[in-house]
């Protein structure tokens, strides 16, 4: 190679990589079994959720098998691996009710937070010009021993009388419960909800 | 005996009655079968790539005309014929005809050009191998006007002059105005795909597995230290900075980072917009980013994991997108790119794209983005809003091999560069080095000329920034299978402009009547008059869906004058021909002088002419009575040259002759060795002894039989690029100590 410039060697200081957000092991951007737009989350050391962010709502809960990786990269794609708990079966999406009627609902993915103890997402759902915002909480450890898995669901800017449903959560096995701890069919009010599969 | 046929039989006597407004257009008469066959005077298509199936014609007045076929083909395809008439796109969705009966199906109404050679390509798809076969017997163009139109031979490209190192062949060396040094950590592999400054002293950038990194830049020790400010990002592509805001592209979504509590933690990754379609395919990347006011401008490329299946294409790929960054709303600015791997800023606010040769772009491309633009790649059915017969043409062509390979961020050179100041600079990720361009603007179109600037340096640049102080950080990259190719070529440059006093080509400028060219430095008294110091050839292009393209009308330009300025820092070329849509080469003899007697450095450039401006000739003048003497000859012609020639222009950016791997092999000791190669049918190794007609096939249809490691498709097939001519001189070269086959 003729004339090569002179070098300054580069000094990577590591220190803070395992505190930064956003670990891949912990939190993979990656599309997830050949989903573009997906995102992968661990809770606790071998439950991983995968969540389909164009349509908000969870595509896949799996566990690791046992000493080895949930998750396979491969030339920048992911793919589950392990016992699978939970995968979406339902075609239909986020639907209004209010009065008696019922509307699909438009959805945009606002992004993600690392917090302390939980990882968030969040989008917006909307129909005519009506808009609210869907946030899921998912907790990094396990909060509920007797749970395969827990997340934390909330709707902003929801009214008296109108009511957000998906289809999942009253025929795939999820168990959505309230503030009160009470078990209920639909999301109302605007309080956290925990949404959990025994 | 049905209609059609009557019909058939009618038309096809036509010319035989005397309708001379027709011309036939046979399957025997074209440039290349590739690897199908004839049966008498049909053509059995079955495969598209590797087979140019064309003719030139020529008109002596313009007039419409209108093109038919006659075919017969037992089923359907899957994908549609393209018909290219002198850049004029139409997709025919081939009928089937019964029992193997001719039929003759109207594929478009066409204008012609007058008096100048017009070339009609019929282009099959070009991935796909059919089972039965499109049998083609001919094209027939039916005018109005009789005795108009004619068939004519495909014009000889001009034969080359000798070519050295930045006179006909890529430069070697670095510039001499340049100063650099290489910032790396040897323990890392960083392929660097973003990079901005934040403030005056912080450079950030991100590399391509999804880090975003911070250099310290008022350190100047000689072990400098970075750190680690992000992680988990998706094939990022591109990054932008407004202040402390900062914006990244990744594969499908353009992201915020924000650090609310500012504790130098991004743990908020907002989703600005992913407002477009996308799929699964490898090659679906968002490029670069460009923020203007509130918005950021980014490129989508398109699909490549189905070229040679259907040619699926997810919506809207190959667009400039531009997103608010507070409400995510999303337009289209332009569409019909490929690759385009850069995006930056021209010198007026404008927004400047490079896109990469390969299926309708027959040669690189650097372009200031009109909007509502369509630069032609086009799928069918159109799915595309802005996809219109009529393409968009480049600012300036890039032409394959010569000047670029993989072209990749446009930025404007600084003000402290001496001459160069505001003119463009970008790099490529495989022809290596930093290329330079001039634009202008003629009746508000952009156009201009590319120029060879610097080679020699170490990494493949992909992305730049330029501090305060007018230094310039440029960011390497690589793709392929060979990771110590990688990671040698991927890392940090600084690079610092010294002043240095060099005399080469800085500028041209289109006029009425020719091309002025500017130096750096005034020519030496009395030199630069003759016009036989200037070897000026021009041509065209053609899109095709085919990958590449060849050089449409290549043709020697008569230089009738060269008149010198009075500050005798410009030449105006006074030209015989010059035709809308061409590549004017313009290769100026490497005996030219500086006033100081400097060395010409670089003799290259090549201008696109999309527009001719309209009274503002170039001022033509005698040469003064005393001149000094003048060699005989500026230029040499040498024998045997050009499969040389041919290997430096198309094959080096990939493959090495010393053993260095690159992309690509190397080819050290080719002929007559035993080389490991993969069916990628059955995936079987085979040994196959390199002989000229394995070398052959080996440039004509890369993926028959691939080098033990390397995929399908990381070497375009050179038979759409090259002619029969040039791919027997390049075997020849490549087999030249071979046994006979």
């Amino acid at each position: 190679m003729p004339l090569l410039g002179a070098c300054v060697s580069l000094s990577h200081a590591g220190e803070n990589d395992a505190t930064l957000p956003f670990d891949p092991a912990r939190i993979c951007r990656l599309s997830l079994n050949d989903l573009p737009r997906s995102i992968s989350i661990r809770q606790g050391e071998n439950v991983w959720i995968g969540y389909d962010l164009e349509k908000a709502t969870v595509l896949k809960v799996w566990q690791s098998p046992a000493g080895n990786p949930g998750l396979i990269i491969r030339s920048f794609k992911a793919y589950s691996k392990g016992t699978s708990w939970f995968e979406a079966k339902e075609t239909e999406g986020w639907s209004l009710s209010k009065g008696g009627r019922k509307a699909p609902l438009a959805v945009r993915y606002l992004g993600s937070t690392q917090q302390d103890k939980h990882f968030l997402l969040r989008w917006e759902l909307s129909q005519a010009g009506k808009k609210f915002v869907l946030s899921e909480r998912i907790p990094m450890s396990i909060t509920d021993a007797d749970k395969k898995v827990t997340r934390e669901v909330r709707v902003e800017f929801i009214e008296p009388g109108e009511v957000l449903s998906h289809p999942m959560i009253k025929r795939e096995g999820w168990e959505l419960t309230n503030s009160e701890g009470q078990l209920v069919p639909t999301l109302t009010g605007t309080q956290w909800h925990r949404l959990s599969l025994p | 005996m049905n209609l059609r046929l009557v019909i058939l039989i009618l038309t096809s006597l036509l010319p035989l009655i005397g309708n001379n407004a027709e011309l036939s257009l046979p399957a025997t008469g074209i440039f290349s079968k590739g690897t199908n066959q004839y049966k008498d005077e049909v053509l059995e298509i079955t495969k598209g790539r590797g087979a140019t199936i064309g003719w030139y014609i020529k008109a002596k007045a313009e007039e419409e005309v209108r093109v038919s076929i006659e075919y017969s083909c037992a089923a359907p395809l899957n994908q549609d014929y393209q018909l290219s008439f002198d850049g004029i796109d139409k997709f025919w969705k081939v009928v089937p005809t019964e029992n193997q009966e001719f039929s003759r199906e109207e594929l478009g109404v066409f204008k012609v050009r007058a008096g100048i050679p017009v070339l009609i390509l019929l282009v099959p798809p070009s991935g796909t191998k059919y089972k039965h076969p499109l049998r083609f017997r001919k094209l027939i163009v039916e005018g109005t006007t009789p005795d108009n139109l004619s068939l004519i031979p495909a014009p000889e490209g001009p034969v080359a002059p000798t070519a050295t190192p930045g006179f006909g062949t890529k430069l070697t060396e670095r510039h001499p105005a340049l100063d650099v040094f290489d910032i790396r950590d040897e323990a890392l592999t960083l392929r660097i795909s973003g990079m901005k400054m934040r403030g005056e002293n912080e450079l950030l950038f991100t590399t391509w597995d999804g880090n975003l990194y911070s250099l310290d830049l008022s350190s100047r020790e000689k072990t400098q230290t970075f750190r680690r400010i992000a992680q988990g990002l998706s094939e990022p592509m591109g990054l932008a900075i407004s202040g402390q805001r900062l914006f990244v592209t990744e594969k499908n979504q353009v992201t915020e980072l924000i650090d609310s509590d500012n504790d130098g933690d991004f743990e908020t990754y907002r989703c600005v917009s992913q407002d477009w379609p996308c799929s699964m395919d490898y090659h679906e990347y968002l490029f670069g980013a460009v923020l203007k006011g509130e918005h950021l401008y980014f490129n989508a490329s398109v699909g490549m994991a189905r070229r040679g299946i259907d040619n699926y294409q997810a919506p809207l790929r190959g667009s400039v997108f531009r997103v608010h960054i507070e409400t995510g709303e999303t337009e289209i600015i332009a569409g019909g790119l490929r690759t385009p791997d850069g995006i930056g800023q021209s010198s007026d606010g404008g927004i400047l794209v490079t896109d990469n040769q390969g299926e309708w772009l027959p040669a690189n491309k650097l372009i200031e983005i009109e909007k509502g633009g369509f630069y032609q790649f086009r799928s069918t059915p159109p799915w595309h809003p802005l996809d219109i017969p009529k393409a968009t043409p480049p600012s300036v062509w890039l032409p394959q091999g010569e000047i670029a390979a993989s072209p990749t961020e446009p930025f404007i050179i600084p003000e402290n560069w001496g001459p160069y100041a505001g003119q463009v600079l970008f790099g490529d990720e495989s022809f290596g080095g930093l290329q330079r361009a001039f634009l202008e603007k003629v009746d508000g179109i952009t156009q201009g000329a590319v120029f060879r600037f610097s080679q020699g340096f170490r990494h493949h640049f992909h992305r730049f920034t330029i501090t305060p102080e007018g230094e310039l950080y440029a960011g390497g990259i690589a793709r392929g299978k060979d990771q110590e190719f990688i990671h040698r070529v991927s890392g940090l440059t600084r690079i610092r402009y010294t002043g240095n006093k060099v005399f080469e080509p800085l500028a041209a400028r289109l006029r009425s009547n020719g091309l002025e060219i500017e130096f750096t430095e005034p020519l030496a008294e009395g030199s630069g008059w003759n016009p036989a110091a200037y070897h000026v050839t021009q041509w065209g292009y053609q899109a095709t869906q085919t990958y590449g393209g060849q050089k449409v009308r290549h043709r020697l330009t008569g230089v009738r004058s060269a008149t010198v300025s009075p500050d005798r820092k410009r030449v105006f070329l006074e030209l015989a021909d010059i035709t809308p849509g061409d590549v004017i080469h313009v290769r100026i003899s490497k005996l030219l002088r500086s006033g100081e007697g400097l060395p010409i450095r670089t003799g290259d450039l090549w201008y696109t002419v999309n527009r001719i401006p309209d009274n503002l000739p170039g001022e033509v003048k005698e040469a003064p009575a005393i001149t000094f003497a003048e060699p005989e000859s500026f230029f040499k012609y040498t024998k045997g040259e050009a499969g040389q020639i041919l290997f430096q222009t198309y094959c080096t950016s990939c493959h090495s002759l010393d053993g260095t791997k690159l992309v690509g092999p190397s080819l050290k000791g080719l002929a007559g060795s035993h080389r490991q190669l993969r069916d990628p049918d059955s995936n079987q190794l085979l040994s196959v002894e390199a002989t000229a007609d394995y070398i052959r096939q080996s440039i004509m249809e890369p993926n028959a039989l691939l080098a033990d490691g390397y995929p399908e498709n990381l070497m375009p097939p050179m038979a759409g690029i090259l002619t029969e001519k040039q791919i027997d001189a390049l075997v020849d070269y490549l087999a030249k100590d071979s046994p006979a086959p």
